[in-house]
């Protein structure tokens, strides 16, 4: 019996390219292979943290094996006044904590826009000047993560998010954060900005490519 | 019924190429579609700017493309870009010697009653330093489309464009 149940031959299967009839297990079987025909859809929850009790770091340490991935931030919340929230990189384990980061972030609000630039910053940043006057204010937004287990091309992210601000207002932010440096990053790490202690609900999904 | 992102396509850029066209990704089945892409160029930046192709394979060169970007610079002040009646949407897509990482909306291209709209984000590093990019865009053309073509005004080398459509 040929691969997948088939009697002589399996024609070739591949992900979006399926030809025949299946049974069941033929289906199982292909769908461990990753040569099934998705029906579920491409964004895959890698894993949810909800945090409750304000931490002063959280680690992702599971990427998957994905190219792109999506964190979401609902009600985030750093516990110090004015302050936000930032994510570091491991590479291959170790934490990268010196001033090699670089953004471009536009900060929005009703009252002023503004820039926020470095190429000497020691985290990505997002989500600033929550207030602990106003228990409104919240950070809600998403980054995209490219590249990041790729050991051969820089990191990037692309972020946007919203909340309310330490001047009682609406403010959001939109922007670019780069670590450019051709590594593998395995792990990521969400930090309180400056200081302080965060709570939040934090979503990791994977994109999935096929070829 | 499934509900997600949806994979569509995959194209791949494996040789020195001042152009790739990526057709049979808008249909009836998606409004929205989402587009995935890392570009790496030949030399500096290379800015890839798309024009929407038919049914019948004709790419739409007329002036029929309005847009606004903002470039974010990590060591210098930002700086808007932007234009009406233009015969593509410039620099809607980006690669650097580095690598990029674009993700770009797309509205309702195959509607043949209203205008497709674009909206997007990238980072790519530009020598030594970050640039980020935040776009919109319009195609002023109540027609359907099901492809798009993307110009390179430097030759992109390698990357991938995936195309995904959001249920």
């Amino acid at each position: 019996m040929s691969e997948f149940g088939y009697i002589p031959e399996s024609p070739e299967q591949s992900a979006f390219n399926n030809k025949g009839i299946f049974k069941p297990k033929d289906i199982y079987n292909l769908d461990q292979a990753d040569k099934w025909t998705p029906q579920l859809g491409q964004l895959e929850l890698i894993e949810t943290k909800t945090i409750t009790s304000a931490v002063s770091t959280l680690d992702f340490d599971d990427l998957g094996s994905y190219n792109v991935h999506l964190l979401t931030i609902n009600d985030g919340y750093n516990t110090s006044n004015g302050k936000g929230m930032a994510i570091r990189l491991y590479e291959n384990g170790v934490l990268e904590s010196g001033s090699v980061y670089q953004l471009g972030n536009q900060d929005c609000t009703p009252s002023f826009f503004a820039e926020d630039r470095g190429t000497t910053k020691n985290a990505f940043r997002f989500g600033n000047n929550t207030s602990t006057s106003y228990t409104q204010s919240n950070i809600n937004g998403y980054l995209y993560f490219y590249n990041f287990l790729d050991s051969s091309k820089y990191s990037f992210a692309t972020t946007h998010f919203s909340g309310w601000s330490n001047s009682n207002e609406i403010q959001s932010t939109f922007g670019s954060n780069a670590l450019p440096q051709a590594s593998t990053v395995n792990k990521f790490q969400i930090m309180a900005f400056d200081v302080g202690a965060f709570t939040g609900s934090f979503s990791l999904f994977g994109i999935k490519e096929y070829e | 019924m499934a509900t997600n992102l949806q994979f569509i396509k995959s194209q791949s850029i494996t040789s020195s190429v001042a152009n790739i066209s990526i057709t049979d990704v808008f249909s009836a089945n998606y409004n929205v579609y989402k587009i995935v892409a890392d570009i790496t160029s030949s030399s500096g930046d290379s800015d890839g700017s798309l024009q929407f192709i038919d049914a019948s394979d004709n790419v739409e060169t007329g002036s029929n493309y309005d847009w606004a970007m903002l470039i974010m610079k990590s060591e210098t002040s930002f700086f808007e870009y932007k234009n009406t009646g233009q015969a593509n949407m410039t620099a809607l897509f980006h690669g650097t010697e580095q690598g990029s990482a674009n993700t770009i909306y797309v509205y309702n291209p195959f509607s043949s009653s209203s205008y497709t709209f674009v909206q997007g984000q990238a980072s790519g590093e530009s020598g030594t330093n970050l640039r980020g990019y935040k776009n919109i865009g319009v195609f002023k053309l109540a027609e359907s489309m099901t492809g798009f073509k993307l110009t390179f005004d430097v030759n992109a080398t390698s990357g991938n464009i995936n195309v995904y459509g959001v249920k």
